[in-house]
């Protein structure tokens, strides 16, 4: 059954599609959970209950996304909520002028892998890290970011930069200290 | 010899995809169950479930309240003749609204189904099997009904009125399943005078 008919019988409150459609992006939803709650079972309630409400506002899904992106939005708003609750906000005013140029500088050393770059984003404070995660990793533009935060977004455009910043910096380094 | 941090990320995020535990499934559909309940028919399992689970409330309400039902002058029941009315001033009907509501459904039912019955020769043996069941059914339950006015309600006292309606309708659906089987056999065989 193609996924159109799925969430048509979804709609309908059809038990057997409602499970097919839940495994069927359960562990993709689960992993971006992971990324901002570190607790396996938050993040596990957290995914199902943004799958409860996808299903009860079905009605609202007119197609114009795929499934997948308007349900991620929905749990990636759920962890912000949920974040917001616990007082790690971002505040506005990490602002300063970026050229285009600078923006699009994303380069670091071919030998770099994901992992060391991961490291180094789980090490940067926390408002750069989340713009960064919700960029690189969740791919969201700084449109959709700053609407999921509730900042401007010039902010968020200045928080990725100084997050890319800082992570291009401290990769150069590890890249010198390797050839040393 | 450069690479582009946004492309590193285009790639991994279908590698390393962290799992959920086991029984997330069961979990999620608890959590479906609860919020958005599938609305079914009532069958007569579930009806039973939810009288058993009243009936602890029965119960409660019941022996608070039996000072209440104790009637010295209690009217005898009525039984026989008509089918499934239950004469008295007490029934389980009056225990409770729900229990109101279960005796109610079961009897319109068993009505309707006796109401849908066509008796001819070709079924009369089975017809008689059936009617036979149920008139002592009836009697019993006339029964219990006077033991329910006599020494109040009980749990053994509601638990049997309730499977003898639920065993009626039981047998009703029987019957009516079993007509339905010779009618099918009469039209195959064509043998038969079909009703």
């Amino acid at each position: 059954m193609s996924t159109t008919e799925l969430i048509k019988k979804c709609k309908l409150n059809d038990r057997k599609s409602q499970l097919q459609l839940y495994n069927m992006y359960c562990e993709g939803m689960y992993s971006v959970a992971k990324r901002y709650l570190n607790d396996p079972v938050e993040a596990e309630d957290m995914i199902q209950d943004a799958f409860v409400k996808a299903f009860q506002n079905l009605a609202q899904f007119k197609g114009d996304v795929t499934f997948g992106a308007w349900l991620k939005r929905i749990v990636i708003n759920r962890c912000f909520d949920k974040m917001k609750m616990r007082q790690l906000d971002i505040v506005d005013t990490d602002v300063h002028t970026i050229n285009t140029i600078e923006e699009e500088e994303w380069s670091v050393s071919d030998t770099v892998s994901v992992e060391e770059v991961k490291i180094r984003i789980d090490a940067l404070p926390q408002n750069y890290k989340t713009v960064v995660k919700l960029y690189l990793m969740e791919g969201y533009d700084h449109k959709e970011i700053s609407e999921i935060l509730t900042i401007s977004e010039s902010t968020s455009r200045s928080l990725l930069s100084r997050g890319k910043k800082r992570i291009q910096e401290q990769l150069k380094q590890l890249d010198y200290g390797a050839r040393s | 010899m450069a690479q582009d941090l946004r492309n590193l990320f285009k790639e991994t995020n279908k590698s390393e995809i962290p799992s959920l535990k086991q029984g997330h499934q069961l979990r999620f559909l608890e959590k479906l169950e609860s919020e958005m309940p599938v609305q079914s028919k009532p069958t007569l399992r579930k009806l039973f479930w939810k009288v058993a689970a009243m009936i602890t409330i029965v119960l409660g309400g019941g022996y608070l309240s039996y000072p209440l039902f104790v009637n010295s002058d209690s009217v005898v029941i009525e039984s026989k003749e008509e089918k499934t009315t239950v004469k008295g001033n007490l029934t389980i009907g009056s225990l409770s609204p729900e229990l109101n509501k279960v005796e109610k459904y079961y009897i319109a039912n068993i009505n309707l189904q006796l109401s849908t019955l066509k008796f001819n020769k070709d079924n009369k043996d089975l017809f008689e099997g059936y009617i036979t069941r149920l008139d002592e059914l009836d009697k019993a339950y006339a029964n219990l009904n006077i033991e329910l006015n006599e020494h109040g309600p009980t749990e053994e006292t509601i638990t049997a009125l309730i499977d003898n309606l639920k065993l009626r309708l039981e047998l009703l659906f029987k019957l009516k399943n079993k007509l339905k089987e010779i009618k099918l056999i009469q039209n195959g065989n064509n043998t038969n005078e079909t009703i």
